[in-house]
């Protein structure tokens, strides 16, 4: 008996085939413009110096929030195994509490002043813990409305899109709260926006700005301190456990509804300082402020790995600088700035979908 | 082809490896035509894992898998779908959502030709192939006696039912070769006794070769032709149910070293009693 | 006991509270007390002197729904006797009185000091909060608001009583399930056949002659529900039949829509093609976009997809919108003066004269969403269509059965890719005009709920889904601006409550008799 010539129908081997084909000259395509690019800018450099270490500066900064909300992005992922679309959303909060925060304290007078430059240090403090909270408390009530009743949904796209309603909710109601209007943070005198110091490199200036600092600081305080906490304390260990193996974990004790309430909370603690910091330092914003962001903080997750903190944190520096670099680099418009860090998301995913760190995505499924 | 294939389904030193564990080590297997093969052991012994890589769900780390003497390592399980080869699975895969009726319309694929250009302009080739295809999934729930359950949601049906309604499934694409995962896992003896008459109909009547893997003895040693035993990825023994009964190995490799006595007097109830029950 | 019921009941206070803080800030409050003035008195009450009476009934009815939904959860004993019951009620009553008068009492200093909220709260204008203030000062505000939610807290404790007593369920209760139960409409098709037949051919009876009798406000909100009715049956196929989740269908009604616009609009290329042309090659355009996303996607899960998906979507709106392509693309200016199809003669020949534009253009949509309909409808009930919810229900299983499931992926794309097309093509031609403003992403949103509120996979439900995501706003003008809050919340609890949506897909009716085994034999020859 012959064997059964195979269905007419193109084969799926030709078709994967052809993928992986694809796949090689998307690749290629990309790397050798990358190269060109690298070549002409040695050859004959169009920007000096000075304007790539401005562009690094920038980068950094930025960076350096992406990194706070991308961690936030993985932690979530890790624990839920799903992307918390309404993240972005959660870091608009805590920019809006820290300007409710800096207004109030701008309102209040102390002396000849008023509160906030006469206290500068502890009304920064105070913001930064304030929008933290608000953050983290929403964080908190996000997952146990949205999320928790969907754990065992028998829908498999359930929670995914429960979670852009529950932007879209966010978003609106906070557009109809505040208005559509942009606002801008009142900055401490102390730290005010634009003030820096400016330093001469060659022959032109490189800028330093204060908030930039400030942010960048904070940035890296926040994320030493969450790796320790990660690392080390007994809910960090808890977390990574339930990353790890989520039925595991349950068996040895650990509360699974505890551990998920606490990743919100930490993921918004994150996001609501990464909130506050985008306000002092780029001082316009309104009720869309997250979704840029919150998408290129999960790009820069995927890109260092999902799941994977330290990756989440090297994702996002490495997207900061990159997207900031990148329209000199590239030669195009830098209204195109937002493009780049969406064709990296879709590089990444088709090309390497766990991303530069994290583990090779071999996970053969139980059959 | 010129000679007709020795065997339905040869499976030549076959090694699986998950990171550093071996799951499968140097397991070979020959499946005549139209027998009945079970595979045995005791849980982990890779009895699944080897069943895996036989119906194209892993890749073996070594070895090859020969079907009616062609290669089937590494292609993809919708090829050897076309091939002729169909399984069940241990823990019940249906469409959960899907009626009967389409669950076993899904099994005919391999068999179906019509496209979309077809069903947008309701082509006579179409029309003609839904009717035939819906006819011949009807006599397999016929067959397998789920015909009442016809349009009933895949997911209401009670478990015995759905077992059967993976295997009227399996049948869809005519195949040579059936593979089945623990078909009789979770049955009562009542639901068990018709499993095993429909697996024996299904070699008699429908002229299907079977490989299956089973813990319940007593379908094994009913309907096998030929048992394979796996402990911890290896082969242990192989033969008919009588070898393996009084074999030593296999009842160590169960039970634990040290039973000596109790194969003697195994063998010896048996002999008392003229057969198992 | 006591203890328990207390700090469960301030809870359920707190969460009544914090709904009508929330409601007050987005200025809910006063709007549905406004609808409700309106709805009862039948005058055209003024913004600013809303009736106190109506204020404190909107406030009732939250408290009141809160204290139901507390007295329905049953614990482990039996329900709570009266007694406990009014302690349950006062404390809800107390605790989100207190809140929302805290809320009131800054909002009215602020009032009484002569300062604008407006610069935080932007909803909150003066005469809202003196609406809120029931139009008198502090004081009396704050007992009001207390009488309002111990009055709201009793009725549903007697209420809830009463139903307890006679052993019926609460109204409430039952007007729900009822309600429920009506939505399951599709089982009365199941037992009389004939009223499916009928009631199809009725409507698209209605549907011919609709056009020439509503006016130009009707005309233009249809237009966008079938419009959207397209999408969403262009997505139904991609998320609903094949599950896959694709955040980025804006993208491919932006491609239709752009391609039809530079193919008939005399700048920038003054091609100036023909409506029909236009709208195929448009709609093969999106097609072959719908390919090229589709196939390097394929081994993408759920929600890595959705957000590729997105982020294409917005590569492709960025770039429309850009200076770079400006010269091809119009740029943030957009497309003016996009084609209009001509009137066949035979209308005017017929009524004497020809259809107005948009009566004609709504005939056109209607006309292009019948193919598109009949297109779903075949597509679901045959090979294809199965093999794609086999893919969604378990696509390793159902490779395993010999689907190659990635041809049909990438053929479920593009299908729906080219109808989003054809869509976007329709919907560039009504505007005669189109800028990369309106391809947002709440586009695809839009087109999303449509599918998964009306129900995943099924076709009725999907036209359903239209009708309440596009219609339904226009009929309630007054709320407008909550409506995107709504459909938010409305993802949420739809989610929660009902993921199969409203009008779930059934599955058809196909078996026939068997035929004898002898028969079978024969087939099952391999």
């Amino acid at each position: 008996m012959d064997a059964e010539k195979p269905h007419h129908e193109p084969s799926a081997k030709q078709t994967v085939k052809r993928i992986n084909w694809l796949r090689w000259i998307v690749g290629v395509i990309a790397g050798a413009y990358v190269l060109y690019r690298i070549i002409i800018q040695i050859i004959q450099p169009e920007y000096g110096p000075v304007y790539w270490l401005g562009f690094l500066n920038t980068g950094l900064i930025v960076g350096g929030m992406y990194s706070l909300i991308a961690i936030g992005y993985t932690l979530v992922y890790g624990v839920m195994l799903l992307i918390n679309f309404a993240h972005g959303d959660i870091m608009m909060l805590g920019c809006f509490a820290g300007y409710f925060t800096f207004e109030f304290f701008n309102f209040l007078k102390v002396g000849e002043s008023n509160f906030l430059n006469a206290y500068p240090v502890p009304a920064i403090i105070l913001a930064f813990l304030i929008g933290a909270s608000v953050s983290a408390v929403s964080g908190f009530y996000l997952e146990k409305i949205a999320y928790r009743p969907l754990r065992n949904s028998h829908v498999r796209l359930a929670p995914l899109i429960s979670a852009v309603g529950a932007s879209i909710f966010l978003e609106t109601a906070a557009q109809i709260m505040f208005g559509a209007n942009k606002k801008t943070y009142k900055n401490p005198l102390l730290l005010e926006r634009g003030t820096g110091w400016n330093i001469k490199m060659g022959d032109g200036m490189i800028i330093i700005t204060k908030t930039g600092v400030f942010s960048l600081i904070m940035a890296v305080v926040l994320m030493i301190a969450l790796y320790f906490f990660v690392q080390k304390t007994k809910l960090g260990k808890s977390i990574r456990a339930v990353s790890q193996d989520k039925n595991t974990a349950q068996l040895m004790g650990i509360n699974l509804d505890r551990v998920t309430s606490q990743t919100f909370i930490i993921s918004g603690i994150l996001a609501g300082s990464a909130g506050v910091m985008w306000g002092l330092h780029n001082g316009l914003f309104n009720h869309f402020v997250g979704f840029l962001p919150g998408i290129k903080a999960f790009t820069a997750a995927v890109l260092g790995g999902i799941g994977n903190i330290p990756g989440a944190m090297a994702g996002g520096m490495i997207l900061g600088i990159v997207e900031s670099v990148g329209p000199a680099f590239l030669g195009i418009d830098f209204q195109l700035k937002d493009v780049i860090a969406f064709t990296i998301l879709i590089l990444v995913l088709i090309l390497k979908p766990s991303g530069l760190f994290g583990k090779s995505s071999s996970s053969v499924e139980k059959v | 082809m010129t000679k007709k294939p020795s065997y339905v389904l040869e499976a030549e030193n076959i090694t699986i490896n998950f990171g550093g564990l071996t799951a499968v080590n140097d397991v070979s297997l020959q499946v005549p035509f139209e027998s009945i093969i079970s595979i045995i052991g005791p849980n982990g012994a890779g009895k699944t894992t080897f069943f895996n890589c036989i119906s194209g769900f892993y890749a073996c780390d070594n070895g090859t898998v020969f079907f009616q003497e062609r290669p089937i390592n590494g292609i993809p399980t919708d090829e050897i779908a076309n091939l002729g080869i169909s399984r069940t699975y241990q823990n019940i895969r249906l469409f959960t959502n899907m009626s009967v009726i389409e669950n076993v319309l899904i099994g005919q694929q391999p068999r179906l030709r019509s496209t979309c250009i077809d069903t947008l302009f309701q082509t006579f080739r179409n029309r003609r192939e839904e009717k035939q295809s819906i006819q011949k999934a009807c006599n397999l729930l016929d067959f397998v006696g789920l015909g009442a359950y016809a349009d009933d949601v895949a997911n209401n049906l009670p478990y015995g039912a759905q077992r059967r309604l993976e295997i009227a499934r399996a049948l869809g694409n005519n195949p040579h070769l059936l593979l089945l995962d623990e078909p009789c896992a979770g049955m009562n003896p009542h639901e068990t006794s018709a499993m095993i008459e429909l697996i024996n109909t299904l070699r008699s009547q429908l002229k299907i070769t079977i490989v299956l893997i089973e813990h319940d003895m007593k379908v094994v040693m009913n309907i096998s032709d030929s048992i394979l035993v796996l402990d911890h990825g290896e082969k242990i023994a192989q033969g008919t149910p009588d070898e393996i009964q009084s074999n030593q190995k296999v009842i160590e490799a169960y039970l634990g070293s040290g039973t000596e006595n109790l194969v003697e007097k195994y063998s010896r109830r048996k002999a008392d009693k003229g057969k198992l029950d | 006991m006591m203890k328990t019921i207390l700090s469960k009941s301030s809870k359920f206070g707190i969460v009544a509270g914090i709904i009508l803080i929330f409601c007050e800030m987005i200025n809910l409050t006063s709007t549905l007390a406004e609808i409700l003035e309106k709805l009862f008195t039948g005058g055209t009450a003024a913004k600013n002197a809303i009736t106190p009476f109506y204020m404190g009934l909107v406030v009732g009815l939250i408290v009141f729904f809160t204290t139901i939904n507390f007295l329905r959860t049953r614990n482990s004993q039996k329900k709570y006797s009266f007694g406990q019951g009014f302690f349950a009620a006062i404390t809800i009553s107390i605790v989100s009185g207190l809140l929302i008068s805290l809320l009131n009492i800054i909002l009215g200093s602020y009032l009484v000091n002569g300062k604008d909220v407006r610069v935080y709260l932007e909803a909150l204008a003066p005469d809202v909060i003196r609406a809120f203030l029931f139009q008198t000062d502090i004081r009396q505000a704050v007992t009001y608001y207390f009488m309002s939610t111990i009055l709201g807290s009793m009725a549903a404790l007697i209420l809830f009583w009463i139903s307890q007593k006679t052993n019926q369920p609460a109204k409430s209760v039952r007007a729900f399930t009822h309600l429920k139960e009506k939505i399951q409409i599709g089982r009365a098709f199941e037992r009389y056949p004939a009223i499916k037949t009928v009631l199809i051919l009725l409507l698209i009876i209605a549907f011919l002659l609709l056009p020439l009798v509503i006016n130009a406000y009707t005309i233009s909100v249809l237009g966008i529900v079938l419009i959207y009715a397209i999408m969403g049956l262009g997505l139904n196929l991609i998320v609903g039949l094949s599950g896959q989740l694709v955040f980025g269908y804006v993208a491919f009604f932006a491609l239709g829509a752009y391609t039809f616009g530079l193919l008939t609009a005399p700048k920038p290329f003054g091609i100036e093609m023909n409506f029909w042309l236009a709208l195929l090659v448009s709609l093969i355009v999106a097609g072959i976009g719908g390919f090229l996303v589709g196939l390097p996607i394929m081994n993408l899960r759920g929600d890595y997809l959705a957000i590729v998906t997105l982020g294409f979507a917005e590569i492709v709106r960025i770039l429309i919108n850009s200076n770079l392509m400006a010269d091809y693309t119009g740029g943030p200016q957009g497309i003016k003066n996009i084609g209009q199809p001509i009137q066949p003669s035979i209308f005017e020949k017929y009524f004497g004269e020809p259809l107005e534009d948009n009566v004609w253009f709504l005939y056109l949509i209607i006309f292009v969403f019948l193919i598109v309909l009949y297109a779903a409808f075949r597509l679901q009930y045959s090979r294809t269509g199965r093999s794609w919810e086999a893919m969604r229900e378990d696509e390793t299983v159902a490779q395993a059965c010999g689907v190659t499931t990635s041809s049909y992926k990438v053929l479920a794309i593009v299908i729906g890719a080219a109808i989003a097309g054809a869509a976007g093509a329709l919907y560039a031609s009504r505007n005669t005009y189109t800028g990369p403003s309106e391809y947002a992403f709440m586009v695809s949103v839009n087109a999303l709920a449509v599918v998964v509120v009306g129900g995943m996979g099924s076709i009725p439900g999907t036209l359903l889904g239209a009708f309440i995501i596009k219609g339904l706003p226009e009929l309630l003008r007054d709320l407008e601006n909550y409506r995107m809050v709504v459909f938010g919340a409305l993802l949420i609890v739809m989610m929660i409550i009902r993921p199969e949506g409203i009008w779930p897909v059934k599955r058809r009716k196909l078996s026939v008799a068997p035929e004898s085994i002898e028969i079978l034999k024969e087939d099952l020859k391999p």
